[in-house]
């Protein structure tokens, strides 16, 4: 009756001496890695129980009591909820129209010049921003635009009432995203470019035999050429439709703004750790967005690929 | 008549493209006058502060003022910390997982796919540095961020790319794995190192909110926390209720700006060529 087992046995053994340890090494390399994933990325999604429980340092993670859907029942019934998500969609919706456009229109302009040392360097410039943080950047806003900066003082001087730039609410979404554009534009084009780069230069050159003339070219060759990058890319900002530069609304926010400026990863920080220390209901908030994050990447996908079997992620 | 008629398109582009490039620099330009100008002159307000008593008086502030120093060893510390340990972790991972027969590969794979799409999020995470002892340390700048996954498989991508005799052959003649990562395989991966060190220097170099989550003592604020630090007290009216900042004044904070930023601006133009491949190699699909 044993026998049949041992045989298994040595046959795993065998196995194991075969196909395993010659990657023995491999394996020993991959350990800080494992450790790495394990410690900082499944050992918070293990943390997300306490978004159905009560937290408490006392019981810890396991220990404290369970309360289900309570404080995801909280939060979509306070009346955060709908400001939260209402600032956050919006700015979404902002992005969507303005701010991913632009790199690709800044993209087809620097694709248009003919001279190369013009168009390295326009291209340098551009991503330049992009190594900026959004601290150094709120400071440069607040040099130019606060009440005693720059442009104020100008507009002063002109004869004009200072404008509160970055203390009144209906200016900050504009600062948030033209400044999200002013930074990133630049060095998004550079996937564009190089989808442009490859388009093949005869395509050009037959159109323009046959009488195509530079809109058509646009509209005929070049567009449709960066269209499945332009997808792909559409796609992927799906993922963060919910997640409006947590860095940045950190760098931009203040309090006189706070009504049209808190977004969801902000509101997780503030109910989480700035204020309260509401770690339970805040890692719900944080889990929502996850979720319809998710959500929104799989249907997006999905449709994509209804209407293009090429053009989805996967 | 067609031919004109895009000629002046072009020239209406290329006006565009160099207001762009104005408007790109123009920041710069105002933060580097005013830490030259005296205060008195800023304060005159034009768009562009130039000053005839040009001196350096807020950069001699900025080397000696202690919190200051302090916070741009913290920079410092976390940016090579931050980039070595970064460079190490992604080498090791990339180069197992370039192995085109690992048995297992599969599922290392999955396990850190699953990580990009979806992540525990910010008190989960907090939590765990807290109970691993690292809050408050300048360990919790560096170590939770010491893979950035998508770097990680860009590299895998470069490792995949070269040649596979070369490393047959150091294995056949006895090789260890370690020594043909280290000796054979990084020496031949120069851009994408090159690429990855930026990526992985700015980010500890500009990383900001993670130091307002994990850190709570002043003398351990990066550069980043004390720039935000004295705008804050500029722009409040209880100006200096902190004691450690140094004077709320434009010409200091433009010149502490110019010295966080400098070391950035002075690098990635040379690493331009690098990081655009870099770029579209990991973007492309497939």
């Amino acid at each position: 009756m044993s026998t049949p087992i041992r045989t298994r046995n040595k046959g795993v053994a065998a196995d194991f001496r075969k196909k395993i340890l010659p990657y023995k090494a491999f394996y020993i390399m991959f350990i800080p890695v494992i450790i790495y994933y394990v410690v900082f990325h499944y050992m918070p999604m293990c943390g997300i129980l306490i978004a159905f429980k009560d937290f408490s340092f006392k019981a810890g993670i396991f220990g404290s009591d369970w309360v289900g859907f309570e404080h995801f029942e909280k939060f979509l019934n306070n009346g955060d909820f709908w400001i939260v998500m209402k600032n956050t969609v919006l700015i979404s919706l902002l992005r969507t129209v303005f701010s991913f456009p632009a790199p690709i229109i800044l993209a087809l302009m620097i694709n248009e010049v003919k001279h190369n040392a013009y168009k390295r360097a326009v291209q340098t410039i551009t991503y330049l921003p992009h190594f900026i943080s959004w601290i150094v950047i709120s400071g440069m806003l607040y040099s130019l635009f606060s009440g005693s900066g720059a442009v104020n003082s100008v507009i002063t001087k002109l004869g004009g009432n200072a404008v509160g730039f970055l203390s009144e609410e209906k200016y900050y979404r504009v600062f948030f995203i033209v400044s999200a554009i002013w930074k990133e534009a630049g060095y998004s084009a550079i996937i564009y470019l190089a989808a442009l780069s490859g388009v093949d230069q005869q395509l050009y050159e037959a159109a323009s035999l046959d009488g195509a003339n530079g809109r058509q070219q646009l509209f005929h060759i070049t567009l449709p050429s960066i269209a499945s990058t332009v997808s792909t890319m559409f796609i992927l900002s799906f993922a963060n439709v919910l997640s409006v530069g947590f860095e940045q609304t950190l760098a931009l926010i203040n309090s006189s703004v706070m009504n049209v400026a808190e977004v969801i990863d902000y509101y997780v920080y503030r109910v989480g750790l700035l204020q309260a220390n509401n770690y339970s209901y805040s890692t719900a908030v944080g889990l929502f967005k996850s979720i319809i994050s998710l959500a929104l990447v799989l249907l997006t996908n999905w449709g994509a690929k209804k209407i293009d079997e090429e053009s989805g992620l996967w | 008549m067609v031919k004109k008629r895009l000629s002046v398109w072009q020239m209406l582009n290329y006006i565009i493209l160099f207001l762009i490039c104005v408007t790109t620099i123009y920041p710069f330009i105002y933060l580097l006058l005013s830490s030259f100008s005296p205060i008195e002159d800023i304060l005159k307000h034009t768009l562009l502060p130039v000053s005839k008593n040009f001196n350096i008086d807020a950069y001699r502030y900025v080397f000696q003022d202690s919190s200051i120093l302090d916070a741009y060893k913290v920079t410092i510390f976390i940016t090579v910390m931050g980039t070595a340990i970064g460079l190490l972790m992604s080498a090791l991972g990339a180069y197992v997982l370039s192995q085109p027969k690992l048995p297992g590969k599969k599922l290392f794979m999955g396990m850190i796919i699953v990580t990009m799409v979806f992540h525990g999020g910010m008190i989960p995470s907090f939590l765990v540095v807290r109970s691993l002892g690292l809050y408050d340390s300048l360990w919790a700048l560096i170590l939770p961020t010491s893979i950035n996954t998508f770097w990680m498989l860009i590299m895998r991508n470069s490792f995949q790319s070269l040649p596979a005799s070369i490393s047959e052959s150091a294995r056949i003649d006895g090789c260890s794995e370690f020594r043909i990562l280290f000796m054979i395989v990084l020496p031949l991966s120069g851009p994408i190192l090159a690429t990855l060190g930026l990526f992985y220097g700015v980010n500890y170099w500009n990383m900001y909110s993670n130091a307002v989550i994990y850190i709570n003592s002043s003398e351990k604020r990066p550069l980043q926390m004390l720039i935000k630090a004295m705008y804050q007290s500029a722009s409040s009216t209880m100006e200096q209720s902190d004691n450690m900042l140094p004077p709320a004044v434009e010409n200091l904070r433009a010149a502490t700006i110019m010295v966080a930023t400098l070391p950035i601006l002075c690098v990635y133009p040379f690493l331009q060529k690098y990081f655009v491949k870099g770029v579209t190699v990991g973007a492309v699909k497939g």
